[in-house]
C-alpha cells in the first residue's frame, strides 16, 4: 500500500496502521461506491438473481422429475437489489398509510 | 281597486282578467318584431277569446320587466356616416397610439427580451427532443415496476424502451442533418433580407416558445377596466346577509322584477329588486353598508332608485368603479358664454354621471364641510354662473379674506372682505352693514315697484325674467348676496354690529328670495357660533337656507347643522362622505329636489375663475350693466361715488397727465367727505378697476425722483365718454 495511506510500521509492529488521509480516502471511495449503489438502484434496479445464477429453473426435486421455480427470483432470473428494496418497503408502507 | 272576474259562456270558470297587451309593451319599452312575437306567443294571450282592449285591473301579472335586453341590430355608434367617420377616427385613434407605445419600446425593451426568451426557447426544444429521445414517459412506469418488485414489467418495458430510444435516435439524427442542409442551401440561395426576415422570425418563434406563460414579451398599451360582473346568487347573498329577507323561508324571499343586465352607459350592473312583503325601501336604505359588504363592493358603488309602483320595489345599480372618485372635470362655464340666473346653473355631475343643475332663483343655498373640502369652490361656482349673467348684481362679503373672493372685484357691485379694518379697504364690517341696508332698501323697492306695475306687465306680482331684464326697471335687477365663512360676521366684538348684521342677514333671508335677491352662504362652523339671542338668530339664519350643499364633514353635529336634522333620519349624513384627495368637491345637495344626488362638483380654480370673470366683466361693458364697484364707483355711507367723474372734475383742461398722489390730494381737498382720508394707491386701485391704465408721469412735488404712477387725462375722459354710451 501506498505510504501516505498506510504508515510505515515500527520495527517489530506487525499491526496495519491506517493514517488520517488513508481514512478519508476511504471515505471518499465508501461515498464514491454508495452514490453508485443508489444510481444504480435508480436506474438498474433489478440484478442477476444471485442464488439461481440466471438459471431459476434449475432445481428438481428428489425424485428429479419436476422442476421448481427459484425461490428467491420467483423464476425470473433478477431479484431486486437490496437497497432499492429496502426503499420500496418503505415507499410501499407510507403510500399504504396515505390511502388509509 | 276592484277586481271584477269575467264569467266565460261555455264553462263558467272564473278567468282573471288580463292586462291589455299594448299596456305591457308600453311597459316593455320596445317594439321591435322580436319582442311583439314572443308575447304573441305568451301563455297570456287568449287563444279562445280576443283580449280585451279596455284597461283592465291589474291582478297576477308578473312585474313588468323595464330592463330589457335586447341588442340593437346595427350598433348606434354605426349609425349614419357620421357615427361611421368618427368610430373609424376613434379606431384610428386607438390603433395609432397602440401603434405609437409599442413602436417606441420595440427597441429598448421588446428586442432584448425576445433574445433572451429565444435562447430560453431553444434550451426547452432541446430539452424537449432530448427527453422525447430517452423516452422519458416510460421512466416512471419501470420505476413503479421496481417499487412493487415486478421483474417481468420491468423488463417488458425495459426492452421496449431501448428499442424506442434507438428507432428515435435515428430521426434526431436525420432531423440534424436535414436542419443543417437546409440552413446551408436557404443561406446560399435566399437574398440576405429574406434570411434576417427568416431569422426574426424564428427568434420570435422561439421566444414565444420560450417564455413564461404569464409573462408576454410584449406589453399590453391599453389596460381594460375589470369589475365585479353581478349574478342573482350575489344579490340574493348580499340581501339576505343584510337582513332583508331569507331563503329558507317562503315568504321572506327576495326576488327580481327584471333580468340582470347592464345600464345604457355600461357602467354598471343593475336589476329590479322585490323585496318581502312587509320590507320597505326605507329598510334595504338603511341596509345599504350591509348590502355593499355582501356584494363584495363599496357603499359609494351602490345606488337605490325608488319604484313608484311599490315602496317594496326598487333598482339596485351596482356601479364597475367608484363613481364619486372620478372628477367632473373642469366647468362648462369655461365657454365664457352669458348665462342665464333664470335657468338652472350647472353644479357637477351625480353619482351616475347626469349632470345636477340647481335654479338658483328663489332659494337660499348653503354650503358648508371641513376646510381644504371644495366648499369656497362650489361656493365660488355658483357665483360664477351668476357673474356670467349680466343682468345679475353680484354682492360679495367674504368672512376670511381670502384671495378666492378678489377677482370677483371685476364684476361685483360690492365687495367687503375680512373683520379687520385695512388701508386699502377700510373698515369691512361698516361696509357690510351698509352693504346689507343697501341691499334691505333694495327688497323694499323691489316689492314697491312689483306692487305698482300693472298686471299686464306684472301678472302674479311677482319678478319675472322679462321684467328683471327690462332696461325700464334697472331696479329690477336679480341680485346675488355671496356670504363667504358667514359666521364671522356674528361672532365680532362689537355686540351691536353683530345683532344689526344678524337682524338684516334676517331680513334678507327671509324676504329677499322672493325680491329676486339670492343669498348663497359658506360656512366651516355652522354651529355653536355666539351665544343668547345671536346664537339663536344665527341658527335661525343658518336653518332657513332652502338647499343646502354639505361637502365633507368633520362631525354628525355639523353633518346636521348643515344639512337639517331630517336629513340625517333620512340617512344622509355628511360624515359618511368619502375621504381622500380624489373626493374633494363631492357633496350632498339637500333640499333641491325630491332627490338627494351625491354631486361631484365642477372644478374651477382661480385662474379658471378670473378667466371667467374677465369674460363676465365683457358681458356687462357690452350691455352697459357693469356698475358698482367694478364700474369704479366707491360707495360711502350709501351713496354712491363716481370716482371716474370726480377726478376729471379736479383734472385741469390744461394737464395731460396727472399722478394719483396729487388726484388724491385734491379729491380730498375738493371733497372732504367722500376723499378725506383716500390715499394715492386707493385712487389708483379705483381708477384702474374702472378700466384706466396707470402710466408713468412727471410730478416733483409728489416723488422724490421726479416720476411717479398717474394717468392720462385723455383716457378717463375716454373712459366717461364710453359709460355715458353704454349707460
Amino acid at each position: 500500500m501506498p505510504s501516505y495511506v498506510l504508515a510505515a510500521p515500527a520495527a517489530g509492529d506487525h499491526s496495519l496502521h491506517v493514517t488520517a488521509r488513508g481514512w478519508l480516502v476511504l471515505a471518499v471511495i465508501l461515498l464514491l461506491a454508495g452514490l453508485w449503489y443508489a444510481v444504480a438502484c435508480v436506474f438498474w434496479p433489478f440484478t442477476r438473481c444471485w442464488w439461481c445464477k440466471d438459471q431459476p429453473r434449475r432445481y428438481q426435486n428428489k425424485r428429479r422429475r419436476a422442476w421448481r421455480k427459484c425461490w428467491v427470483c420467483k423464476g425470473t432470473g433478477e431479484r431486486l437489489r437490496f437497497g432499492r428494496a429496502v426503499y420500496a418497503h418503505f415507499r410501499n408502507k407510507k403510500r399504504k398509510a396515505a390511502k388509509r | 281597486v276592484t277586481i271584477e272576474p269575467i264569467r266565460r259562456e261555455n264553462d263558467g270558470a272564473a278567468v282573471i282578467p288580463l292586462r291589455p297587451i299594448a299596456d305591457r309593451l308600453a311597459d316593455l319599452e320596445v317594439t321591435s318584431a322580436a319582442a311583439v312575437e314572443k308575447l304573441d306567443r305568451s301563455y297570456e294571450v287568449e287563444l279562445d277569446e280576443p283580449v280585451p282592449t279596455a284597461a283592465a285591473p291589474v291582478y297576477v301579472d308578473p312585474p313588468p320587466a323595464r330592463v330589457i335586453d335586447v341588442r340593437p341590430i346595427i350598433p348606434d355608434h354605426l349609425r349614419g356616416r357620421r357615427a361611421v367617420a368618427a368610430s373609424a377616427k376613434r379606431a384610428a385613434a386607438r390603433g395609432g397610439r397602440i401603434a405609437a407605445f409599442h413602436a417606441v419600446r420595440a427597441p429598448v425593451v421588446y428586442a432584448p427580451k425576445a433574445a433572451f426568451w429565444s435562447l430560453a426557447g431553444l434550451l426547452k426544444l432541446v430539452r424537449r427532443q432530448m427527453a422525447w429521445w430517452w423516452d422519458l414517459e416510460s421512466f416512471s412506469l419501470r420505476q413503479e415496476a421496481a417499487n412493487n418488485n415486478d421483474a417481468h414489467t420491468y423488463r417488458t418495458l425495459d426492452k421496449e424502451t431501448r428499442a424506442k430510444r434507438s428507432f428515435r435516435g435515428w430521426v434526431l439524427v436525420g432531423e440534424l442533418v436535414g436542419l443543417v442542409i437546409a440552413a446551408t442551401v436557404l443561406l446560399k440561395m435566399l437574398p440576405a433580407w429574406v434570411v434576417w426576415l427568416l431569422v426574426v422570425g424564428l427568434v420570435l418563434t422561439l421566444a414565444r416558445f420560450g417564455r413564461p406563460a404569464g409573462k408576454p414579451i410584449v406589453g399590453r398599451a391599453v389596460v381594460a377596466p375589470r369589475f365585479r360582473k353581478l349574478n342573482a346568487d350575489i344579490v340574493l347573498r348580499a340581501y339576505y346577509a343584510a337582513g332583508l329577507g331569507h331563503p329558507d323561508k317562503p315568504d321572506q324571499q327576495v326576488q327580481f322584477g327584471s333580468t340582470m343586465s347592464r345600464d345604457a352607459m355600461n357602467s354598471g350592473s343593475q336589476v329590479v329588486v322585490d323585496l318581502p312583503y312587509g320590507k320597505t325601501f326605507d329598510d334595504v336604505v338603511k341596509s345599504k353598508k350591509q348590502l355593499a359588504s355582501g356584494l363584495d363592493v363599496t357603499e359609494y358603488q351602490v345606488f337605490l332608485t325608488r319604484d313608484k309602483t311599490s315602496t317594496r320595489r326598487h333598482l339596485l345599480f351596482v356601479a364597475d368603479r367608484d363613481p364619486l372618485a372620478i372628477p367632473a372635470g373642469r366647468t362648462p362655464l369655461l365657454n365664457c358664454k352669458p348665462t342665464d340666473i333664470w335657468k338652472p346653473a350647472p353644479l357637477g355631475l351625480d353619482e351616475r354621471g347626469k349632470l345636477v343643475a340647481l335654479a338658483l332663483m328663489w332659494i337660499s343655498v348653503l354650503i358648508g364641510a371641513q376646510p381644504r373640502k371644495g366648499k369656497t369652490f362650489t361656493a365660488r361656482h355658483m357665483a360664477l354662473y351668476a357673474a356670467l349673467d349680466p343682468y345679475v348684481k353680484l354682492f360679495v362679503a367674504d368672512g376670511k379674506a381670502s384671495p378666492d373672493w378678489r377677482a370677483f372685484a371685476l364684476v361685483a357691485e360690492r365687495m367687503v372682505f375680512g373683520t379687520a379694518p385695512t388701508a386699502r379697504d377700510g373698515d369691512p364690517v361698516e361696509k357690510l352693514i351698509d352693504m346689507l341696508r343697501h341691499i334691505k332698501r333694495h327688497i323694499q323697492r323691489v316689492n314697491e315697484v312689483l306692487s305698482r306695475l300693472p298686471v299686464e306687465v306684472c301678472p302674479e306680482g311677482k319678478l319675472t325674467r322679462e321684467l328683471a331684464r327690462d332696461l325700464r326697471y334697472p331696479e329690477l335687477r336679480v341680485w346675488m348676496l355671496v356670504m363667504e365663512e358667514f359666521q364671522a360676521y356674528y361672532e365680532l366684538d362689537d355686540k351691536k354690529q353683530n345683532e344689526e348684521i344678524a337682524g338684516l342677514l334676517s331680513y334678507i333671508m327671509a324676504v329677499g328670495p322672493s325680491a329676486g335677491v339670492i343669498l348663497l352662504s359658506s360656512s366651516q362652523k355652522p354651529s355653536g357660533v355666539g351665544a343668547g339671542d345671536i346664537q339663536r338668530v344665527f341658527n335661525r339664519f343658518r336653518d332657513n337656507h332652502a338647499v343646502r350643499f354639505a361637502l365633507k364633514c368633520g362631525n354628525r353635529n355639523v353633518s346636521e347643522a348643515i344639512l337639517g336634522t331630517e336629513a340625517y333620519g333620512e340617512g344622509i349624513d355628511a360624515t359618511a362622505l368619502p375621504v381622500g384627495p380624489e373626493y374633494m368637491g363631492v357633496g350632498y345637495l339637500y333640499g333641491a329636489s325630491d332627490l338627494t344626488p351625491t354631486v361631484r362638483g365642477y372644478l374651477a380654480d382661480q385662474r379658471d375663475a378670473e378667466k371667467i370673470l374677465k369674460a363676465a366683466r365683457k358681458h356687462r361693458e357690452q350691455l352697459g350693466t357693469l356698475s358698482g364697484e367694478a364700474a369704479g364707483d366707491m360707495t360711502i355711507e350709501g351713496e354712491v361715488v363716481d370716482v371716474l367723474t370726480d377726478a376729471l372734475a379736479v383734472v385741469l383742461p390744461t394737464e395731460a397727465n396727472v399722478s394719483f398722489a396729487r388726484l388724491a390730494s385734491r379729491l380730498a381737498d375738493r371733497f372732504p367727505e367722500r376723499y378725506g382720508e383716500t390715499t394715492a394707491a386707493v385712487i389708483s386701485a379705483q381708477l384702474r378697476n374702472a378700466g384706466a391704465r396707470s402710466k408713468n408721469v412727471k410730478d416733483r412735488d409728489y416723488f422724490e425722483g421726479g416720476v411717479g404712477q398717474g394717468v392720462a387725462r385723455e383716457q378717463l375722459e375716454e373712459l366717461a365718454a364710453r359709460r355715458a354710451v353704454s349707460g
